[in-house]
């Protein structure tokens, strides 16, 4: 045992000799490199170093919290463009509401275009006529319109909202109540 | 004290702390790419990465993260390296045209004679027995014993376990003496 841990505190004598040998070496063939090398090594820092001022502002400003004045205008302009954009299509949309019926009024508001709405009208009538006509040359029973309309509605991208709010105008009109 | 101020400090901090690791760095990339042009593109890069990304971490962690984009630097070339000699070979260009990276470089040093038989005796041994190394055991070695990172570190810059980097650390010892002996 004492002989194995003699040996050991050889081995490590030993490695610490030889890692300590070539560090030297190591570290003599730095005092060898080239002067090209050396000043291409420099300018490498130096370039690193003076590009990165801006972004080095911007992150010690950011890390205490605060935005820096570009990005801080910056998003002030980007905030005023969006209210004017709204603003100017509140103006658009009181406009075109006023020559509007209910119906019409509905859809603009929805940003739901006339052309889109034709076109849903006219799948929905195309299903319900092939389907009657289907099952009438099969001797079925018709599907309930409604089961169509669900499958055109749920096949349809458009805001669900809008679909509730026909069933409102027709409850309104099933009642006859005005809105 | 001012935001400016600090931004000085950091820089001034910064640049010395690349000045003091950029010609170790240099040759532990030159070791692990055989190429002097090459080796000055890897530290470039790293050098900006690190003032780029880095500049406002704690100070001790400057060493760890530039190793490490260093070293993913140096996985990066062997492996755009590999793909090129293996479209070459496809090709029927064959490996690296024959030639040595190292043949083209310039001794630009101006070493008399002597150093040179000196250089010879120790470091290019040393340099070959080096690169003859798997990749991770260099790399583990290089930055243990001449860089001075300890275990943690090593670990950080590597993206691997402490305990791989003890494994591959003992590895490159006893392959590096088995190799270069006691005295070279």
């Amino acid at each position: 045992m004492k002989k194995h841990i003699h040996s050991t505190v050889e081995i490590e004598d030993a490695d610490e000799r030889f890692l300590r040998q070539v560090v030297s070496v190591l570290n003599n063939s730095l005092s060898e490199l080239s002067l090209r090398e050396m000043a291409q090594l420099n300018q490498a820092r130096m370039a690193a170093t003076t590009r990165q001022p801006v972004d080095m502002a911007r992150e010690l400003t950011m890390s205490r919290g605060e935005l820096p004045p570009d990005v801080t205008f910056r998003l002030d302009a980007i905030r005023a463009e969006a209210l004017q954009r709204a603003q100017a299509q509140l103006r658009r949309g009181k406009s075109r509401e006023a020559s509007q019926g209910p119906l019409g009024r509905l859809f603009i508001g929805y940003g739901m275009p006339v052309s889109a709405f034709a076109s849903v009208c006219v799948l929905v009538t195309a299903l319900a006529v092939f389907n009657l006509r289907d099952n009438m040359r099969e001797g079925l029973d018709p599907l309930p319109l409604v089961v169509i309309e669900d499958s055109v509605l749920l096949a349809s991208e458009e805001d669900i909202e809008l679909y509730e709010n026909l069933e409102f105008y027709q409850w309104l009109a099933e009642n006859g109540l005005q809105y | 004290m001012k935001p400016e101020e600090n931004k000085l400090d950091r820089l001034n901090s910064l640049d010395k702390f690349l000045a003091e690791v950029q010609g170790r760095a240099y040759r532990i990339a030159q070791i692990a790419t055989n190429s002097s042009d090459d080796a000055l593109d890897l530290v470039q890069d790293a050098m900006f990465k690190l003032v780029e990304k880095y500049a406002t971490r704690n100070e001790e962690e400057w060493g760890p993260l530039f190793y490490s984009i260093l070293q993913n630097r140096i996985n990066d070339w062997h492996r755009r390296s590999s793909v090129r000699s293996r479209f070459r070979s496809w090709l029927g260009l064959g490996e690296d045209d024959g030639e040595d990276p190292m043949s083209g470089v310039v001794d630009e040093a101006q070493r008399s004679p002597e150093q040179q038989v000196q250089m010879g005796a120790s470091m290019e041994k040393l340099q070959t027995a080096l690169q003859a190394l798997p990749r991770r055991q260099q790399q583990v070695f290089l930055l243990r014993v001449w860089e001075g990172l300890d275990v943690r570190e090593t670990a950080l810059a590597m993206s691997c376990a402490e305990g791989s980097v003890k494994t591959h650390y003992s590895r490159a010892i006893h392959t590096l003496r088995a190799r270069l002996g006691e005295h070279w």
